[in-house]
């Protein structure tokens, strides 16, 4: 399990490192400069310039700024102004509001704006109507820049914005511009707090991003008032945890509506990359937004010198793209877990032999091979939406809320496990996993051995892809079945790259002795993976009803021996099969009828089972509740609980806070807590929901608040500090 | 614990950061005694008893322009004034920056524009700015009759350099004295400023 949990910073860490990117540098352009002419030139771009009726496309607008001078972000600082726009769109076009690019601090004597120098691209989205006229379509565009060095000079650029002209989409722009935009991720959470007296203002925040100690941060607000745009922060960094803190701003803070703006890190050598947070401000509870502080406080002795909100973060902006690059990626990772790298690694070293051959049979592999993968993952995909639209009660993972698929799965890994491990060889090909896979063999095998990843795969998927799946089955079928198709490929990608590049095949470790002891090493992920799932199995039918299960294990290694020592005799040879199928099927039968004694979850001292009713009960209290979904094969869930909720900090908060903290088990299948799920729009586990204390005036419950999917211990202790206050 | 090592480090920030705008809007207006362009001592808590309004400006700012080109500017100085008002037209150009003028230049420009405040404020140094936090020119601040700061921020709200937007925009200085007026909290008591930075 250690292996796996390591897996979660790490594909963190390797999504950021994807959709970071590089920002781009300032670009040499050829505009020449002219004394006294304009000091901004602008030019705007559609994003495809062949374009129908009802589509939605991006303009880029690319301002070119002379050398030393500067313009605006969307909020200026504390002086400026941002680029406005003048266009009388024709009917039915409709234009968003500008995408900007991250900013950077521009000082001016003791005042700092928030603007742009040499190259900046703004983007900005564009409705068309239904009906296009037919040719070339010509839109008069103003752009009012506001361009500063010194002094400031409001220019006014007039442009046209050129469709169906037959030219080339400038791909570059965009790029560019892509690659400048802030990064909004849904797995952050942020909090804003104020002291009142004292007139400062905090942030603490969550990047996914290791070693943020290289970085030099800043923070852009949205608004203007909020901080004192001149005030260089005190950032401070621990681990991914930012706190940062500025002097406040002009405003008082009930005039604010929203504190959101950009954290930004520099990396000191031109790269700054824009991470948007959205610090929730609940006016409901308080005028201001904001927690006071009491007046007698001390610093240093209270625990209650600021209580920063947490921020409810939904995966609402995930787009199909995002979706689909998560479930690719993913795809990949999959290879590296301890069910699926064994099988991977011996085919992918089978590879090693066939490069002295003809490229087309390693690729013709490759393609097998994927394509086995994929059509699996869509099989899987399509009785998922099959029985969903049957109107069955199900979300990912549901496969491993029945004890016969764990049982099934667990033998099928035994008998890989003894099949690497050299305790038996089939000679008839019958059950010859990991054998053959040494071996050359047909392209058909290929095909083979992708069903197989698949198969061996999924008791990984759901424990790491709960979230991502869970998304998939909300949307859409056809997304589903796309995001779906991202995921098998991602899973088929190692294999087919190493086909279809022979210098990756030449660069394999020729086959030998060694291959021999790797293989057999490679049983050990198995026999880990066949104990896990012995104790996911261990919850859902206690610890008695695993002792059938286990003895058949045990009378299968027994059938296989008798094999293995009489190979040639036919009689000895059936009767050992069918020791090793009576053994099977009696053990699934005792567990399918054990099932109805379904083994109830260890609570917690402090938790109670979540059921409608007990939560219904619950909000009519007064006090704050904290609901937890989660189940015995969820890993993620597992991680969470013993690194952010079931440790002192956290048990302090629940009982001084006198907080209902419910629990709900998905191990099992349970239509009850599925609904619950889907109230939030998941399909998967876990879940974690905070709901805080009524309005005592009103007696109404703030609305309930979703925590991030991954959790940190301060995570939690910021959503249930909230019930300190009220 | 994190906390209050951050909040112990917030307050090593303050003092620096509070050194820029003493003036807080809902709080007694910072006083202050200078010179005026015609040589007379100003001092602020003379006024008590008369709204008071400051004026920051820079005539070769466009923002400036968009609003003595106008006449903007110069209407709304004529109504506060004849209600009584006080208006201080404050210049916080350094030398050698946008704007800086000498005594005779700044009170030439009040007769070409024909302004009218009640006079003007040379402040090369930049003290009266920065004890109120004068961002952008103009940056307009009202001063009831207690000496209470009860409006900071932009003329009106519509922050664009372009003239013909002035029509229809909501001056909130004449509103910021309707609002004294009648007896009423003056809303909104804070707006973004808007115009070029106050040259320092």
């Amino acid at each position: 399990m250690l292996v796996m949990k390591q897996i979660i910073p790490f594909f963190i860490l390797f999504f950021c490192m994807l959709v970071i990117g590089t920002a781009v540098q300032a670009q040499t352009t050829d505009v020449t400069w002219v004394e006294n002419g304009p000091n901004v030139h602008v030019n705007v771009y559609p994003s495809e310039t062949k374009v129908e009726g009802g589509e939605t496309i991006q303009l880029v607008i690319e301002q070119i700024i002379r050398p030393h001078w500067h313009t605006y972000w969307q909020n200026p600082g504390d002086s400026g102004d941002a680029m406005r726009i003048r266009w009388d769109l024709p009917d039915g076009f409709e234009a968003s509001e500008f995408q900007w690019p991250v900013p950077i601090k521009l000082p001016v004597g003791p005042l700092t704006n928030y603007g742009f120098e040499e190259h900046v691209f703004v983007l900005q989205d564009l409705n068309l109507p239904e009906e296009l006229p037919e040719g070339v379509i010509e839109i008069p565009v103003s752009y009012d820049i506001l361009v500063c060095k010194e002094i400031c000079i409001p220019e006014s650029v007039d442009t046209t914005l050129v469709l169906n002209d037959g030219s080339e989409v400038r791909e570059e722009l965009f790029k560019a511009a892509g690659d400048n935009l802030p990064i909004r991720h849904d797995a952050w959470s942020s909090a804003v707090s104020e002291n009142d007296e004292n007139r400062l203002f905090f942030i603490e925040t969550h990047l996914p991003q290791d070693e943020l100690s290289e970085f030099q941060i800043e923070f852009f607000p949205y608004e203007y008032g909020l901080v004192q745009n001149a005030d260089i922060p005190e950032v401070k960094v621990e681990g991914s945890v930012i706190s940062l803190s500025q002097a406040r701003g002009d405003f008082d803070l009930d005039q604010i509506k929203d504190a959101s703006g950009l954290i930004v890190l520099d990396d000191k050598e031109g790269t700054r990359s824009g991470y948007i947070i959205h610090p929730k401000m609940d006016n409901s509870a308080q005028s201001s937004g904001f927690i006071s502080m009491p007046e007698d406080n001390n610093i240093g002795e209270s625990d209650t010198v600021s209580s920063p909100k947490i921020e409810e973060i939904v995966h609402a902006d995930i787009t199909i793209w995002g979706a689909l690059a998560f479930a690719f990626l993913g795809g990949i990772i999959l290879n590296l877990m301890p069910c699926v790298f064994p099988v991977l690694s011996i085919k992918v070293l089978s590879l090693s032999r066939m490069s002295d051959h003809d490229a087309w049979e390693a690729r013709s592999h490759g393609i097998a091979y994927t394509a086995g993968v994929v059509l699996s993952f869509l099989a899987i995909a399509s009785l998922l939406l099959m029985l969903k639209s049957g109107g069955s009660e199900i979300g990912w993972g549901f496969h491993l809320q029945n004890p016969v698929v764990i049982l099934l799965l667990a033998y099928l890994f035994f008998l890989i496990g003894l099949n690497l491990s050299g305790y038996f060889e089939f000679g008839n090909g019958l059950m010859n996993f990991g054998s053959k896979l040494t071996q050359k063999e047909g392209v058909k095998g290929s095909f083979f051995t992708g069903i197989l990843a698949t198969i061996v795969a999924t008791p990984c998927t759901a424990p790491f892809m709960a979230a991502a799946l869970g998304y998939a089955l909300v949307q859409p079928a056809y997304i589903s079945l796309l995001v779906f198709t991202a995921l098998g490929l991602g899973l088929a990608f190692p294999y087919l790259l190493v086909s279809f590049v022979p210098t990756l095949q030449k660069a394999m470790p020729r086959p030998g002795n060694w291959m021999i002891a790797f293989k057999e090493f490679l049983a050990f992920p198995m026999f880990i993976t066949v104990v896990w799932l012995f104790w996911v199995l261990a919850q859902q039918v206690g610890s008695s009803g695993i002792l059938i299960p286990a003895l058949g294990m045990v009378g299968m290694a027994f059938g296989l021996w008798i094999m293995r020592k009489w190979q040639h005799g036919a009689i000895l040879n059936f009767t050992a099969l069918s020791i090793v199928a009576v053994c099977a099927l009696l053990s699934l039968f005792s567990v399918q009828t054990d099932g109805a004694e379904k083994k109830p979850m260890e609570m917690p001292a402090l938790g109670q089972k979540y059921s409608p009713e007990s939560l219904d009960t619950a909000l009519k209290t007064d006090q704050p509740i904290f609901v937890e979904m989660t189940a015995a094969w969820c890993v993620t869930c597992k991680f969470n609980n013993n690194i952010a909720i079931n440790i002192p900090q956290t048990k302090k908060i629940i009982q001084d806070e006198d907080i209902i903290y419910l629990i709900g088990d998905w191990t099992n299948y349970d239509a009850e807590i599925t609904s619950y799920l889907e109230s939030f729009d998941r399909r998967g586990v876990p879940i974690y929901v905070y709901y805080g204390r009524p309005d005592p005036k009103t007696g109404v419950r703030p609305s309930p608040e979703l925590l991030p999917p991954l959790l940190t211990p301060g995570i939690v202790a910021n959503a249930l500090d909230q019930s300190k206050k009220i | 614990m994190m906390k209050h090592i951050l909040f112990a480090l917030a307050l090593l920030v303050l003092p620096v950061s509070s050194a820029f705008a003493a003036a807080e809007v809902g709080k007694m207006a910072p006083d202050f005694e200078v010179q005026d362009i015609k040589g007379e001592t100003v001092k602020l808590s003379d006024y008590k008893g008369k709204n008071v309004i400051l004026e920051w400006t820079n005539h070769q700012c466009p923002y400036v322009r968009k609003h003595y080109d106008s006449k903007n500017m110069q209407n709304t100085q004529a109504q506060a004034t004849e209600n009584g008002a006080i208006w201080l037209t404050i210049v916080s150009s350094a030398e050698g920056k946008q704007g800086h003028v000498s005594v005779e230049e700044a009170a030439n420009i009040v007769e070409e524009e024909g302004a009218h405040p009640t006079t003007k404020i040379l402040d090369p140094s930049g003290k009266i700015g920065q004890l109120y936090g004068a961002k952008t020119t103009p940056h307009m601040f009202v001063i009831d009759a207690e000496g209470m700061l009860v409006y900071a921020g932009a003329i009106d709200d519509n922050p664009s350099p372009r003239a013909e937007t002035i029509e229809g925009a909501n001056n909130y200085v004449l509103s910021a004295l309707e609002s004294i007026e009648a007896g009423n909290p003056v809303e909104p008591a804070q707006t973004a400023p808007y115009g070029c930075s106050v040259k320092y």
